[in-house]
């Protein structure tokens, strides 16, 4: 009885950190939405208002200020061709490295790790000038392979825990069985790792949509992507907290809605490894 | 005239020469079986002739055909491997046709093939399967089907029965050995089991350290080994080899005078254990291993070497018995000190 006793206790203590720890991480994002409903009056308003009048007038002056569409499309075109250049470099790479495995393997993935220990404004200058003499500030293009470089350690290291599972003795059965490389990629490879890949790739364009700092620094009025829309919108003092709100409201609603959709993928391609 | 044959092969992992130098023909419809402790090269040996591995010299060529740098694709050898290797995401049926279609086969001569190769393997009903749905023993059948349906030059085994239990795999080498017999398909079988080697091959290879020992039908290196490591790798109990000093009873092994520094080879079943006081040299029973149909005693002579006989009855001794051993050393094999054969008894 005592131990039932207990159990119950314990249960509702994890339940109730639980819903904490939930409302914590919600409680910001929450109150941007409810935030982008208020006027800029309210939304400074001391005590915080939680009942009100929504008003759509912030997105009203949001989308006529500023074109969204076009940061949305900017948003969507380098977030997905990033996640596509990167799944295209990052799988060959993973499959060498877990199929023939050489000397310095586990060395090369710690160095492409390591790289993302440096804070990326750390390489601003150079990527900055090179961007600059190249042509592609302020391009999607220039964009896109910054997306990718600083995404591809990630999609390695994912990949190349999915790879690794699959024992290479199905990959030599199937050479045996007379395929080819491609066949091998396409009838063995790709179906065995298509979970592995789409969990990879959701992540990846995430993290792509998300990125702020690059975009910020590399894109302005062409190819500026959501991020550089929201910023556009703080401004040291906080004026335009209501604007500011519903900027990131528009910004982070297609993905926040994509991610719904996909959760399953994204949380088994980010647990992958620590369950099995 | 030789079906497979290798040339000097060696291969080399940096420095170190795991194989080195392997000469083997194998003729067309042979059932040859590589056999040595583990690390003795047989399963780098296999992947060599497979092409999963590169050849680093020498040469391999199969019926009148170099095919020494050609990819395993292009080899027309279908292997079956010690894990199975089957492809989780396919049924059976595709499983076992998967070599075909990649051949551009016609479906209907695929079904055809697959549904015959099914019907001799017992796996009719489980075409529709996944391996995950199958037991240690069907899926090893699937992995010898996806094999057969390809009816491909030479069938390279890797120790396929290491993973299934004792009574499977006594059952399952059985019915290998029947597929040989009636598809009569030149097999190489690499295995760690002398029992295996012994019970399906025409001929057995020993190999150590990346070097054949010997080759020869199992009863030729049971009754002629070339050396001493061969002398204890095949039969079980291991036969016995004690230093002749330990044996001054016995001056001639079959019909040569026993070096001072040669060894002496007796199968356990050339023992024979007398009264005390009886038989050459003078023993006590240290373990008895009545297994029914035989029995082992394990003996130490006087002299501190220990021996082991095969009876084929019951025994009456108990452990700690004085025993007579009686050696019949017209049976008895003399090795030399670096462990060459100098004589080989007579069975």
């Amino acid at each position: 009885m005592t131990q039932r006793k207990t159990f119950s206790w314990l249960f509702w203590l994890r339940t109730l950190t639980a819903w904490g720890v939930t409302f914590l991480l919600f409680f910001p994002l929450g109150w941007l939405v409810l935030t982008a409903f208020k006027t800029e009056l309210q939304a400074i308003s001391v005590p915080p208002l939680v009942f009100f009048t929504p008003t759509l007038e912030n997105f009203e002056i949001v989308q006529e200020r500023s074109d969204y569409m076009l940061y949305a499309t900017n948003s969507l075109i380098t977030s997905v061709a990033s996640t596509i250049l990167g799944l295209a470099l990052a799988f060959p790479a993973a499959y060498a490295m877990a199929f023939f495995k050489g000397k310095y393997t586990k060395d090369i993935l710690m160095w492409m790790l390591s790289t993302k220990m440096m804070p990326a404004v750390g390489a601003l200058v150079p990527v900055y000038v090179m961007a600059q003499t190249s042509g592609l500030l302020d391009t999607r293009t220039g964009l896109v392979i910054v997306f990718t470089l600083s995404n591809l350690p990630i999609m390695v290291w994912m990949l190349y825990s999915y790879l690794k599972e699959i024992p290479a003795e199905i990959l030599e059965a199937s050479r045996m069985d007379g395929a080819t490389l491609w066949n091998e990629f396409r009838y063995v490879l790709l179906p065995l790792t298509m979970g592995g890949l789409a969990s990879t790739g959701l992540l990846t364009l995430v993290l792509s949509w998300n990125e702020a700092f690059w975009s910020l620094n590399l894109s302005a009025a062409k190819a500026g992507t959501l991020a550089t829309l929201i910023a556009s919108y703080s401004s040291p003092e906080g004026l335009f907290w209501a604007k500011l709100s519903a900027a990131s409201f528009m910004a982070i609603a297609p993905i926040v809605v994509f991610g719904w959709f996909s959760q399953k993928q994204l949380v088994q391609g980010l647990t992958f490894g620590a369950v099995k | 005239m030789s079906y497979l044959q290798l040339s000097g092969v060696e291969k080399l992992f940096g420095e170190h020469r795991v194989i080195k130098g392997i000469d083997l023909a194998i003729k067309q419809g042979e059932f040859v079986v590589f056999v040595g402790p583990s690390g003795c090269g047989k399963s780098t040996l296999l992947r060599l002739i497979a092409g999963l591995e590169a050849i680093d010299n020498g040469s391999l060529q199969l019926d009148g055909r170099d095919i020494t740098h050609l990819p395993s694709s292009k080899r027309d050898l279908a292997m079956v491997f010690q894990s199975y290797a089957l492809y989780p995401h396919m049924s059976v049926y595709e499983n076992m046709s998967f070599a075909l279609k990649l051949a551009h086969v016609d479906p209907a001569i695929i079904k055809d093939k697959v549904d015959r190769a099914a019907k001799i393997l017992n796996l009719t009903d489980y075409l529709g399967r996944t391996p995950k749905e199958l037991s240690g023993g069907q899926r090893q059948r699937v992995a010898i089907g996806r094999a057969i349906v390809r009816a491909p030059k030479v069938f390279l085994f890797d120790e396929p029965l290491s993973n299934l239990d004792a009574a499977l795999r006594g059952q399952t080498r059985i019915e290998i050995a029947k597929l040989h017999r009636d598809l009569g398909a030149t097999t190489i079988y690499v295995t760690h089991d002398q029992v295996e080697a012994m019970t399906l091959a025409d001929r057995v290879v020993v190999l150590r350290d990346g070097n054949i020992e010997q080759v020869g039908t199992p009863l030729e290196l049971y009754d002629r080994p070339a050396n001493q490591f061969v002398a204890q790798f095949i039969g079980t109990p291991q036969m016995n080899v004690v230093p002749a000093a330990k044996l001054p009873q016995l001056t001639t092994v079959a019909g040569v005078a026993v070096p001072a520094l040669g060894s002496i080879g007796l199968r356990p079943e050339n023992i024979a254990l007398v009264a005390p006081g009886q038989g050459q040299v003078q023993a006590k029973v240290e373990l008895i291993e009545a297994l029914g149909a035989e029995t082992l005693i394990y003996v130490g002579t006087d002299s501190g070497a220990p021996l082991v006989a095969r009876l084929n009855t019951r025994t009456e001794l108990q452990v700690g018995s004085a025993v007579g051993v009686q050696i019949d050393g017209d049976s008895a094999h003399l090795f030399d000190a670096n462990g060459r054969v100098v004589a080989a008894g007579t069975h």
